[in-house]
């Protein structure tokens, strides 16, 4: 069950008071899904506004005749954002298909129709859910646009925590994958680096990428092969693998 | 001074009672261009919505010579009660494009976007009303920029198959 309390971190509903965050809550409906499932397609009507509530949704759009790939992703969507605003804006169409992109997903839909049907009841709701929505869309917007137009140079940077903890836990291992994956790749723009421990050492081998404009993202226990998997996934893809992410907690 | 009959042929302000147009009024200001003369240039601060009264705007990239577009062909023209400027209303708060004159004369309103916000804030339903209308032109635009981005990625992994 959705509480206010979730529906408060989503960007798109600051500033709503405890009430019309109700009146929200009795449009949500909770979905889980799996890996690869695609939530809506490119072009259906959009019928519901979403909003991760676990894992990661990538948005793609799809090539006629070819299967979905990560290569077709333009946006990937984390925890607490909400994607599926076309749903609130004429024609009312998704532009992209949304995909299930960690191992499952817990999703909440909202119900188009029943949302904007708050929207005329109290106008105040509507004037913030749409002031906020602009503001999400604004830095979309400027994260697509560094992606279309920033040089891949020095843009990445991953590094490895080789401390002596790492170091007993398997660093070393992760350290010659990723070179090798890194030899494969030929994109010698990308940074390696070594670093010391963390101050996670229960958590080792630990490794961290950079990706200019994004949050560093941690990564705990890492193996030879979950450091190809995030090479590929995030280094090259740009899809944080949440499923090692280091919780922060 | 605007003409309130004028303003509301204004498609954005369509079913505004008097009193909120007004209001708007007190606000805005009108302006007078030339063919190539400039609005305002991509990348200053979007303090400004912006509103055709008469003629031709036309918002087109405006970098300097050796910086990418974004993506190709974002050029369009802004006609008679056609509202642009709207990047005033999302981070980071700057045009996203430069805005010239494209008729011999251009007519436009220019209305303060911290007065329309405050205005907003007093009267739920003219922002209700007014931010519906900002948000499709806001949608119009980022899924042209995002379909030309992938139009650019797909003919990029089609090619490279």
């Amino acid at each position: 069950m959705i509480g206010n309390d979730f529906l408060q971190s989503v960007g798109i509903f600051k500033g709503l008071d405890e009430n019309q965050l109700s009146a929200v809550q009795g449009c949500c409906r909770e979905e889980q899904h799996k890996a690869g499932t695609k939530l809506f397609g490119e072009g259906q009507q959009a019928s519901h506004l979403y909003i991760v509530k676990t894992g990661q949704v990538d948005l793609r759009f799809d090539l006629p005749g070819r299967p979905t790939s990560d290569k077709n992703t333009i946006s990937s969507i984390l925890e607490f954002k909400a994607f599926g605003w076309s749903s609130l804006v004429a024609p009312y169409k998704y532009s992209l298909s949304a995909y299930c992109a960690s191992q499952t997903c817990e999703v909440v839909k909202i119900d188009r129709q029943s949302l904007t049907g708050l929207f005329e009841e109290d106008n105040r709701l509507g004037y913030l859910v749409l002031s906020n929505t602009a503001r999400v869309i604004g830095k979309r917007f400027q994260k697509i646009e560094k992606l279309a137009t920033a040089s891949p140079v020095s843009m990445v940077k991953v590094i490895v925590h080789l401390a002596t903890c790492g170091i007993v836990a398997g660093a070393r291992d992760v350290m010659n994958a990723l070179m090798e994956e890194m030899n494969r790749s030929g994109r010698a723009d990308i940074n390696v680096e070594s670093s010391g421990c963390i101050g996670q050492c229960p958590t080792e081998p630990n490794v961290t990428v950079e990706i200019e404009s994004e949050d560093p993202v941690v990564y705990q226990k890492m193996d030879a092969e979950k450091m190809r998997q995030v090479f590929h996934q995030h280094v090259l893809g740009g899809q944080v693998q949440t499923d090692f992410v280091l919780d922060k907690q | 001074m605007i003409d309130l009959e004028i303003m509301k042929t204004v498609e954005a302000l369509k079913g505004l009672s008097n009193d909120q147009l007004t209001a708007i009024q007190k606000c805005s200001e009108k302006l007078e261009f030339s063919q190539g003369d400039r609005l305002f240039s991509e990348g200053e601060s979007s303090a400004h919505l912006w509103i055709v009264l008469a003629g031709e705007v036309e918002l087109r990239y405006d970098r300097p010579e050796g910086q990418p577009n974004p993506i190709e062909d974002p050029i369009s023209f802004i006609s008679k009660a056609e509202l642009f400027g709207w990047s005033s209303f999302m981070p980071p708060f700057e045009y996203k494009l430069s805005a010239y004159g494209a008729s011999q004369k251009c007519v436009v309103v220019k209305i303060k976007k911290e007065s329309l916000e405050n205005l907003f804030e007093n009267d739920a339903d003219m922002g209700f009303r007014l931010m519906s209308h900002i948000l499709r032109v806001i949608g119009t635009h980022f899924y042209q920029f995002r379909n030309g981005i992938a139009k650019r990625w797909g003919h990029d992994i089609m090619s490279g198959w």
